[in-house]
């Protein structure tokens, strides 16, 4: 199917609006889903899915066997194709692959915002190195040494363990 | 109770609402789009029971609506009200909505992810918006068992959202940048520092309504704080150089005719439909902000055009409606409105 929009490229997203007490659905090519403000994880980074699969797979990608995640039973073919990962548990399985994109659109992939009380486990310590370093990255100007003595602190039992 | 639109908001001459989402997905199920339809009942009665717990802080503020037991009008009011997304309305069974009472905090259940925690509030005050979704989100984790990465944060089905899994928006009316040409080209400078300013309606090239939504686009690496923070702060740019462009508008006894004529015909007008209500409001409330027209608040105009939107008007009316009565009806709502102001 076309894309509803400018009727020239193959349709990847498909949304619904309001319009006249209606709900009605439209086809979008990824050029204008990105346009119109309606596009996905693949059509954020400017990626068709066909794309995704070739960078991982290759021309001839043989499907039998690949790996699925043990949750909800998704390819990483699954989730390049619909622009959506299938459980909390995908993320673990395909993390490698996941990553670089992640990296990619969001600039970063480390959380720093709000966590779960209690239940979590307290991040790693080169988690926390990384958590730091972002800090420290953004507090330009003053202020700025403070943070730093944070980190070489922080710094000090990594660069332990990798000489011993 | 009011609702929330018809509260008194900070900026409220080109801040319309703000409107801050949370989205969380539980652990050990699938998310919504590969749940089969036994995940999908138990995902639901467990965001009920944690809704509902008598215990809570939440317990009796929230009405729950079964989208499977409504009828396609009230499904598509809850679209119009601003309580869910028209994805989420047109999903029919096996999702869940709660709303409060004045509708500013919604959180619904197995749409795109298993909760979504959503907050508006009327005005550029993102933060109390996001503190009441805060507020839910953080009753709602002591039941529900939310999908958590030490590194990537909350897990969302679209990996757009990990991280703080938050969507914050705000709704601008701008009318001025759009009539001097200036939105499309912010809007191009604001994408290449991670917000999103799209226009609600028509095309970048042919807005419809002068109405914009302003967003964040980055969700991972960034704290909730630093997201409202740095999105109030676009916000208020983009409205200061509205405001200016407005004044030099404002001046010109062309505009000032088109306002006065617009207000003439909302009030006198017997038929009206919903695309020329749409067009003749954006026009009366750039009427109100660059202070052409007095004595009719913003908050009266918010409550007129959400009463009129199609599907809502029809609820009201408790029966169904053809478009030319609902095009009388709401040409009767918006009379009553503003019969006799300005």
């Amino acid at each position: 199917m076309l894309c509803q929009y400018c009727g020239e490229n193959p349709a990847v997203v498909y949304i619904k609006v309001l319009s006249d007490g209606r709900i009605s659905k439209y086809s979008l090519c990824a050029e204008c889903a990105e346009k119109l403000g309606y596009g996905n994880f693949f059509t954020e980074m400017e990626y068709d899915f066909e794309g995704v699969l070739k960078e991982f797979f290759g021309e001839d990608a043989d499907v039998s066997g690949e790996e699925r995640c043990g949750c909800c039973g998704a390819s990483f073919r699954d989730i390049a194709r619909s622009g959506r990962a299938g459980c909390a548990e995908c993320y673990e399985k395909f993390r490698g692959r996941l990553e670089p994109f992640i990296r990619r659109i969001h600039g970063s992939a480390v959380h720093l915002g709000k966590s779960p009380d209690g239940s979590l486990p307290q991040l790693k310590e080169s988690r926390q190195l990384a958590v730091a370093r972002v800090k420290v990255k953004r507090a330009s100007g003053a202020g700025y040494n403070k943070r730093l003595g944070t980190v070489r602190r922080l710094k000090q039992p990594e660069e332990g363990e990798t000489g011993g | 109770m009011d609702k929330w639109y018809m509260e008194d908001g900070e900026n409220c001459d080109a801040v319309i609402c703000s409107k801050v989402c949370l989205l969380r997905n539980m652990r050990g199920v699938p998310f919504p789009w590969r749940m089969n339809e036994s995940q999908k009942e138990l995902a639901e009665l467990q965001v009920r029971s944690a809704v509902f717990d008598k215990n809570s802080v939440l317990y009796g503020k929230f009405k729950l609506v079964e989208m499977g037991r409504i009828s396609e009008n009230e499904a598509v009011s809850l679209a119009e009200r601003g309580l869910a997304d028209a994805d989420f309305v047109s999903g029919g069974a096996g999702r869940d909505i709660f709303f409060n009472g004045n509708e500013s905090v919604s959180i619904t259940a197995n749409g795109r992810n298993h909760v979504s925690i959503q907050s508006l509030t009327a005005g550029s005050d993102i933060f109390t918006a996001y503190e009441a979704a805060d507020k839910v989100e953080t009753v709602l984790d002591k039941h529900l068992d939310f999908a958590f990465d030490s590194e990537l944060g909350y897990l969302t089905p679209d990996p757009i959202n990990v991280g703080t899994g938050m969507q914050a928006s705000m709704l601008l009316h701008l009318p001025s940048l759009t009539d001097v040409g200036a939105a499309a080209r912010i809007s191009s400078n604001l994408s290449k520092i991670g917000f999103s300013l799209q226009c609600v309606y028509g095309s970048a090239a042919k807005p419809r309504g002068a109405l914009y939504v302003i967003s964040n686009r980055v969700t991972l690496g960034i704290s909730e704080n630093e997201i409202l923070s740095n999105l109030k702060s676009m916000a208020l740019q983009v409205i200061k150089r509205e405001r200016e462009a407005r004044k030099e508008l404002a001046c010109d006894i062309k505009v000032q005719d088109t306002v006065y004529r617009t207000l003439g015909i909302l009030q006198k007008a017997r038929f009206m439909t919903d695309d020329e209500l749409f067009d003749l409001v954006s026009v009366l409330r750039f009427g109100i902000e660059a202070g052409i027209v007095k004595n009719i608040s913003y908050q009266c105009l918010n409550g007129l055009t959400l009463q009129a939107q199609p599907a809502t008007l029809t609820l009201n009316a408790g029966r169904p409606l053809t478009q030319d009565e609902r095009s009388a009806r709401r040409a009767c709502i918006v009379r009553e409105a503003l019969g006799g102001a300005g």
